[in-house]
């Protein structure tokens, strides 16, 4: 009983916090839709370059790399992480104390930006999204079958993607209470996830060691496999294996952060205030 | 606003940023572990690069009538133009945002030189000039592996060529940032990132309709793939000069743009 009070109050709490960033972020909806045409630009980049290596090669279908992308920008929309920005910048600026002192986990908070954020990025992205897949359709270039246990199993994969990614972000942003210069350690980790989550390079064109790199790492499980399983060029075994990888990373960052979270407190020094 | 025209020589503008370099250098020994994590980068960007350039590759020896050598020399261009812009202007064109939002934009307009300038180069950043470095070493194997095949003057012009091209870079940054005067906040600045983030790979890789359009229209082929071009002795040297006529022209354009929206701007401190 007292558990499902709790649940209830941080649930309403989380609502109340992604309508806060709904209203805060509506007032800059051209920023937003400039956001999301940078996006489309960067992705039509890669789909020119891959397509071009997949004409040169012969190993990876065409109309594979066009689904591949289109639907890479609309995951991303859904899994992308905000704290390594602004969690950085809170504690950077002493603000991080604002958050400690509420009477709610300041992890809520943080979810409402993260999941109001990427909902209304979704929206905004959903009509170029859909014409994507109408020129692709006409194209001959879309592959993706419209079925329901692919789309339910690639919405599971999504929010495992979305939670891996937080964590990731909010144990990196803990990172700022010791070091005070975190623009290059941010810049970093951008690089080394836009590599691994299968964003620069699908999954498809790496082999041999590499590929077994990709796939053990946790990158790949916030991007590039929620878009495998849509797709459904997957085998059943090799999308268990997955699931299980995705999990099991959870659960490892889930317990790092809480430990790191532990020791990096102690640390805090508040300055800025 | 309507901001007092001050006209200064080179020399005087040589000596601020003389003295903003050397405020940058002076940063890098205050933020030692980010120094070394840049060093660290520079490795993963070269290392990430040729990684993904063997698997563009695959087995195939060319890549949209590139071999993987002259790949390698655009996307050295491409960094050392990125990273060089990111060390001297692009930074401080991205901070301009917070500084109009906090009203420090007024310090900008009354400083005595002119506005756009100082908002573009009043830091420098060491940290990316080192990653810049990662560009040099892509140039310098092309060149080491072709040395047999290519023309010293060539790699001359074509060195002059990359010079102009950061000229281009640095106005197509200058008239995105522009409209942050007026209307901050608008996100113009990252599609103007992943524009030339579209040159980090030879033009010939989006076909010829396209390609045409970034020759003429949005001319991003002269920032990587002519000064590419020519130092493979593929192109003549008049695209050097072409290249020229649209930096100056771009940068005309940008500076009326400035101009234009700082006529706009409301100071959010007033």
């Amino acid at each position: 009983m007292k558990l499902n009070r709790k649940k209830n109050k941080n649930g309403k709490i989380l609502s109340r916090e992604i309508q806060m960033y709904f209203s805060r972020e509506f007032q800059y909806r051209g920023q937003m839709v400039a956001w999301i045409l940078a996006d489309i630009l960067k992705i039509l980049g890669l789909c020119f370059i891959w397509l071009t290596s997949a004409k040169v090669n012969g190993n990876v279908e065409q109309g594979y790399v066009v689904t591949y992308y289109i639907l890479i920008m609309l995951v991303s929309k859904f899994t992308s992480d905000y704290t390594v920005e602004h969690g950085v910048r809170n504690i950077l600026d002493g603000r991080f104390s604002n958050f400690l002192i509420k009477p709610f986990n300041y992890l809520l908070e943080y979810l409402g930006i993260n999941i109001g954020g990427n909902v209304l990025r979704v929206i905004l992205f959903l009509p170029a999204f859909l014409l994507g897949i109408l020129i692709a359709w006409k194209s001959n270039l879309w592959i993706m079958d419209f079925n329901l246990p692919s789309i339910l199993l690639g919405l599971v994969a999504i929010v495992i993607g979305f939670s891996i990614s937080f964590l990731m972000g909010n144990i990196i942003a803990l990172a700022a209470i010791k070091i005070k210069e975190m623009d290059s350690i941010r810049i970093f980790f951008y690089n080394v996830a836009s590599l691994l989550s299968g964003e620069f390079i699908p999954l498809a064109f790496v082999s041999g060691v590499a590929r077994k790199i990709f796939i053990l790492l946790p990158f790949r499980y916030t991007l590039s496999f929620p878009v495998e399983v849509f797709i459904g060029d997957i085998e059943v075994k090799d999308m268990l294996f997955g699931f299980f990888i995705g999990t099991t990373w959870l659960t490892v960052l889930y317990f790092s952060y809480k430990l790191i979270y532990k020791k990096a407190i102690k640390r805090y020094e508040a300055e800025g205030i | 606003m309507k901001q007092k025209e001050y006209s200064r020589g080179i020399k005087y503008y040589w000596n601020v940023w003389r003295h903003v370099f050397k405020g940058g250098l002076k940063r890098s020994y205050l933020y030692k572990t980010d120094i070394f994590v840049r060093i660290l980068r520079t490795l993963l960007v070269v290392g990430i690069q040729i990684g993904l350039l063997n698997i563009l590759f695959g087995k195939s020896e060319v890549y949209a009538g590139w071999n993987k050598s002259e790949t390698y020399l655009v996307i050295g261009i491409w960094n050392v133009l990125n990273y060089l812009g990111w060390s001297v202007f692009s930074t401080n064109l991205l901070y301009l945002e917070s500084k109009v939002v906090e009203g420090k934009f007024d310090y900008i307009l009354l400083k005595p030189l002119s506005s756009s300038w100082y908002a573009s180069f009043s830091d420098f950043f060491i940290t990316n000039f080192i990653t810049a470095l990662s560009g040099v070493i892509l140039i310098l194997y092309y060149i080491i592996v072709e040395w047999g095949n290519i023309q010293l003057l060539d790699v001359l012009v074509g060195i002059l060529a990359i010079c102009v091209a950061l000229l281009i870079w640095y106005a197509i940054y200058l008239f995105f940032a522009s409209f942050t005067i007026s209307n901050p906040r608008n996100g113009i600045l990252s599609i103007a990132k992943e524009l030339l983030g579209l040159t980090k790979y030879p033009m010939d890789v989006f076909g010829s309709s396209l390609g045409f359009v970034f020759y003429t229209v949005i001319p991003i082929a002269f920032l990587t793939t002519v000064p590419a071009n020519i130092i493979r002795g593929e192109f003549s040297y008049g695209f050097v000069l072409i290249g020229l006529g649209i930096s100056v022209l771009l940068i005309v354009i940008a500076n009326l743009f400035w101009k234009w929206n700082v006529k706009r701007y409301s100071s959010a401190s007033s």
